[in-house]
């Protein structure tokens, strides 16, 4: 048993085959065909929001404001999802929200993934000083509360986009640190890295073949809970008047905007809810069934 | 012994409980019930010392713990007597004030000249206080004996009794703030009001009783509650609940649900705060050119603001608004929408399409979603917009660093400003070259003029003073007006009082059934 | 391990000097207090400057912290600019409150996320477990606000159920905590279901099964035991961001802990209280990491420190 885990873990090289791999085990796993459809519909939401986009996401409409989706009784049948408190089409903003979401989500948690893991597995295989000043980096940002931090940055460099993906990828490393430096600890010491150690296999190939692809199903598990965390972190900073600015739409903003409604006209937070849900929803089956590919032991 | 029996162990259980109820329900009501109010504002005070904390909420609640010489009598505008029983003008620049007789502190320190003259010394030997610039009007203060005193001021004073009822103007007890100290009065503060003070939980809440020797009578609240609740929803939720009998500033979205509940009534108000857009005169700014601050004047639908805040509001081209001395009829309840005069405007000043930063927060109702409005407004006739939606402290920041540091705000940022002394002093007092830090418009013959009716004792000479000032200001624009606000009240249908316009929460005389 | 925990505590030292130096700077590099007390409207650029003198804001920035530092060194924080009271005990004043809160959703996130991840990893891809992610989908994606704001409507205001906010009983503590604990819980959920899976398939489980020992036992006794590490890890991380992340909730909520004296003090720049809250914060986290890395050697015999 103990040599099968030495076995190294390869993915196929060629890209051809692995993708016909990746087909191959998609057909086994609705869920995962679940996800790639909702990943898929998304990206082509926020690809193709202009094209689809039936009115103008930011230009309000006096006379049309507050008007219930089309199913319902009194709604006019030119906006499919309502209308906002300035009358602008909610359809359109929620296409257009998917755009800053996607992006937003998507670069945060690839700053905080690379910068966490990488420092993780270092100070986790490593230890030593290493690990202490990581280690004591990691307590340095974890003691100072994110919303303060959040506060703190987007005051000193102003409410953009590109400031408010660096604060979410900034406060995100520390989790993967943690995880990843963990899981580390646990794998180092198992028999199949000794052994490897004693086959003569440098640091780094020890960490790529074997430490890598034994944290990479927490760390895809992690990635995917944390864009959702991050989606939703944009609108929590947005509840505290520090979102993305006007004319940016992101979902968080039309969430946080929509809270006064929840009695009146409830479509204003349901349907950027609505779009938060099913994404995150996508991207976890998809985390879920990458996983399971990526997963050494269940080949 | 007998066994015990189950039926047994039930009925003593019951009776222990019926016991201990007995025990403690006098605390919840004794022989005749006590009538308990709660009142949910977004905030509390941070210090009960007066003019150490200025916040408005601070403000509603120092008055409720202590009085002022003068009251104002926020209906009508016009002041009466309260701690001094009488006022009568030596001078341009003396007053002599009758004080009444026979009042205590809520300790039983009496209330006298002295007490007067303490709190007043008190506030200008200390430049930390918050107001202690608005207090150097006050040139000296002199005991003429118990119950006299005369207020000579730095200059001739016809906003008088407006300011002696200024922010910070309750009156304290010398001996104790001595006894206690700074510190220990702004935790437990003593003053003559219908209140006493009881109980002090940051964040949480305040809790006072009915002070029964109040000389306008004991309050018929026994019990006062204020509660910090910040969310608006949730301050909405709560009055439905009946949790709370009183909230302020019921969001118009939700002012139906309120008026359909049948515990509770929603009453509208005009307010004494005009929402307005500030614009910078600094040269080289889009806004420096006087036709692209007229077309900004042009370009905005007051009436469609007006409907976006809810309806109510009025549009208005002053901030001087009735009843308050000097309120213009040409100005006021105006509105000049002219969307293609605008254009033609932008496009005579040679605009370029370099954008026009706007500043703008969130913090009264619909607030964001009028600046969104306001900068599509401006977007319809070809101006460029930078809208910035900030939280509060980062735009005061940029405001603050575009008066006092040439970095910061710059074009033009949306503003709500009151008038809680009502009198046009005030109104006018940031138009003056000295003052221009966040317009840096300078007009030595208006600050002629300012200065001019600021000293006028004639009262209709005055009032044509502030036509003509404000005539001046509409035409130059450092302020573009755009409307007064409209502000609610949501209370229990057991509680009778009225809500007064510049918002003002005194419940000394409120009634609760 | 003594001189490990030993060295750990020290290490304390630099991370709080450095928690502090990030904070000061990082705030008051943008500017002072004064800027949200102004009226801008109504004064000189002579009376504000006074204003600034009158509280020691017109001395260089490196002046302030060092007098800041060498007043903490003796145990002082400074005097809060808005309470105009000492900044230590306004915080410590708040702890409990937000404490309890915290212990509270932390209860509700495990009480739900151990059966649903446990029951989600044993059956796989099974109708529960794809129950159990949506449902926990649906927990992340809805932000706290807006939760607490349904929460309230539906069982405060139309059932009458629950108090709508405020602290004063037991009954008060349910909705926040719930609100709390949902958020919490999904990504336990997650994460034990993602750990269980890791660890059905190693060998030392396999080979439990193969010694005839029962689905349960070998569950509970061996599978949750290891499994429960990475999630322990991320925990210590959650219950860190429990402590700083309350804040919305007790905005909602009208919760009157640390979380609200915190961003007022950051809204307000009030120097005074975000160090010394930061401060106790910064402390509660690293026992808490150092409870975290304890409990390792406790879960599994093969990690030691040294």
């Amino acid at each position: 048993m103990a040599a099968e885990a030495v076995q190294p873990i390869h993915l196929p090289v060629v890209p051809s085959s692995r993708i016909a791999f990746l087909a191959r085990r998609l057909r086994r796993s609705p869920v995962g065909v679940i996800g790639v459809v909702i990943v898929t519909a998304v990206l082509l939401a926020a690809l193709l929001a202009p094209v689809i986009a039936p009115h103008e996401p930011v230009r309000p409409q006096f006379d049309r404001r507050l008007l219930p989706p089309a199913f319902l009784p009194g709604a006019s049948r030119d906006y499919l999802l309502g209308t906002d408190n300035l009358g602008r089409d909610i359809f359109s903003r929620v296409l257009y929200g998917s755009r800053v979401s996607v992006v937003v989500g998507v670069s945060a948690v690839s700053i905080a993934c690379v910068i966490g893991v990488t420092s993780g597995m270092l100070a986790g295989f490593h230890g030593g000083a290493l690990d202490v000043v990581t280690g004591r980096l990691v307590d340095t940002f974890l003691s100072i509360p994110f919303i303060v931090l959040a506060l703190a940055i987007v005051g000193v460099l102003g409410p953009s986009l590109v400031n408010l993906i660096v604060v979410l990828g900034v406060v995100g490393w520390v989790s993967f640190n943690r995880v990843v430096r963990g899981e580390t600890i646990a794998i180092a010491a198992r028999e199949f890295v000794l052994a490897a150690r004693a086959l003569g296999q440098t640091n780094a190939q020890i960490l790529r073949r074997h430490v890598l692809p034994n944290v990479a199903p927490s760390v895809i598990v992690l990635a995917t809970l944390d864009v959702a965390s991050t989606i939703i972190a944009e609108s929590a900073l947005s509840f505290l008047g520090l979102g993305v600015q006007h004319p940016t739409v992101t979902w968080g903003s039309m969430l946080a905007d929509g809270r006064q409604y929840v009695a009146t006209a409830w479509w204003l937070a349901v349907a950027p809810g609505l779009a938060i849900t099913v994404t995150v929803l996508g991207i976890i089956f998809l985390g879920d069934w990458l996983r399971d590919v990526l997963d050494p032991r269940l080949r | 012994m007998r066994t015990r029996s189950p039926v047994r162990v039930v009925v003593l259980t019951i009776a222990a409980v019926l016991a201990a109820t007995a025990l403690f329900a006098p605390a919840f009501a004794g022989p005749t019930p006590k009538k308990r109010l709660t009142v949910a504002f977004q905030e509390l005070v941070t210090s009960f010392d007066p003019p150490t904390d200025w916040a408005i909420v601070a403000t509603w609640v120092h008055s409720n713990i202590g009085d002022c010489l003068v009251w104002r009598d926020r209906q009508t505008g016009k002041f009466v007597p309260w701690l001094a029983e009488g006022w009568q003008r030596l001078s341009t620049t003396s007053w002599r004030f009758t004080l009444r007789k026979g009042i205590k502190f809520h300790n039983g320190e009496p209330f006298n000249a002295q007490a007067v003259k303490f709190t007043i010394d008190r506030i200008q030997a200390d430049n930390k206080m918050i107001v202690y610039n608005q207090w150097l009007f006050v040139k000296e203060i002199k005991v003429v004996d118990d119950y006299t005193v005369e207020i000579t001021t730095a200059a001739p004073e016809p906003a008088m009794l407006s300011k002696i009822a200024g922010t910070g103007c309750q009156v304290v007890p010398p001996g104790y703030v001595r006894q206690v100290g700074p510190q220990g009065f702004a935790q437990k503060p003593v003053g003559t009001g219908p209140f006493k003070f009881v109980e002090f939980r940051k964040d949480d809440r305040v809790v006072l009783e009915a002070n029964p020797d109040y000389f306008q009578g004991k309050p018929d609240v026994d019990e006062l509650v204020i509660r910090a609740v910040p969310e608006p929803s949730t301050r909405v939720a709560e009055l439905l609940r009946g949790g709370v009998d009183l909230v302020v500033s019921i969001p118009s979205q939700d002012w139906q649900r309120v008026e359909s509940n049948q515990n509770l009534k929603l009453d509208k108000f005009l307010t004494t705060q005009t929402v307005l857009l500030v614009l910078r005169h600094t040269p080289g700014m889009v806004t420096a050119d006087p036709r692209i601050r007229a077309a900004i004047d042009y370009a905005i639908d007051r009436k469609t603001l007006v409907k976006i805040a809810g309806g109510g509001a009025i549009p208005t081209r002053t901030r001087v608004t009735p009843p308050t001395l000097g309120w213009h009829p040409n100005l006021y309840n105006k509105d000049i929408y002219n969307p293609d005069r605008a254009r033609q405007l932008v496009r005579e000043a040679g605009y370029t399409g370099q954008p026009l930063t706007f500043h703008s927060t969130n913090v009264w109702p619909m607030q964001k979603e009028v600046s969104e409005a306001v900068a599509s407004m401006l977007e319809a006739v070809g101006l460029k917009v930078n809208l910035q939606v900030l939280d509060i402290s980062t735009f005061r920041e940029q405001i603050y660093y575009g008066a006092y540091a040439g970095r910061g705000n710059r074009e033009i940022y949306m503003d709500a400003l009151g008038n809680s002394f009502f009198d046009p002093w005030i109104a006018v007092l940031g138009f003056t070259c000295a003052r221009n830090q966040r317009t840096d418009y300078c007009r030595p013959d208006l600050d002629q003029l300012i200065v001019q009716a600021a000293q006028e004792m004639v009262v209709e000479k005055r009032k044509q003073l502030y036509y003509k000032i404000q005539e001046i200001v509409v035409e130059d624009r450092p302020y573009v007006f755009l409307y007064q606000m409209m502000d609610t009240v949501g209370m229990s249908k057991r509680l009778e009082w009225k809500p007064a316009p510049d918002g003002f929460v005194w419940l000394g005389k409120a009634r609760v059934k | 391990m003594q001189r490990y925990f030993a060295r750990r505590i020290l290490q304390m030292i630099p991370v709080l000097v450095l928690v502090t130096l990030v904070i000061f700077f990082v705030i008051r590099v943008k500017g002072d207090p004064v800027a949200q007390l102004a009226p801008v409207d109504l004064l000189t650029p002579q009376e504000i400057a006074a204003l600034r003198h009158a509280y020691g804001f017109d001395r260089p920035i490196y002046v302030q912290y060092v007098d800041f530092m060498v007043h903490l060194a003796q145990g002082d924080f400074g005097t809060s600019f808005r309470y105009r009271q000492p900044a230590l005990p306004l915080v410590i004043e708040r702890l409990p409150k937000t404490v309890v809160l915290a212990l509270a959703a932390a209860l509700i996130a495990w009480l739900m996320a151990l059966p649903l991840g446990i029951i989600a990893a044993v059956r796989r891809n099974s109708l529960v477990d794809l129950v159990a992610t949506t449902a926990s989908v649906l927990g992340r994606a809805l932000p706290n606000f807006w939760l607490g704001i349904i929460l309230i409507l539906l069982f405060a205001v139309s059932l009458g159920w629950l108090p709508v906010s405020g602290s004063d009983t037991p009954a008060h503590l349910v909705l926040p905590a719930v609100t709390l604990g949902v958020g919490l819980a999904t990504t336990l959920t997650r994460l034990i279901r993602s750990s269980m899976l890791e660890v059905i398939r190693q060998d030392y489980i396999v080979t439990a099964r193969a010694k005839g020992l029962t689905q349960r036992v070998v569950m509970i006794k061996h599978a949750l035991r290891n499994g429960l590490i990475p999630v322990l890890t991320v925990f210590g991380l959650q219950a860190a961001w429990l402590l700083g992340g309350v804040v919305i909730v007790e905005q909602v909520f009208a919760w009157p802990g640390m979380g609200q004296l915190m961003v007022k003090a950051v809204l307000t720049r009030d120097m005074a209280i975000v160090q010394a809250g930061v401060f106790v914060f910064a402390l509660i986290v690293m026992a808490m990491n150092l409870s975290v890395d304890l409990l390792y050697t406790f879960l599994d015999p093969q990690i030691r420190f040294d």
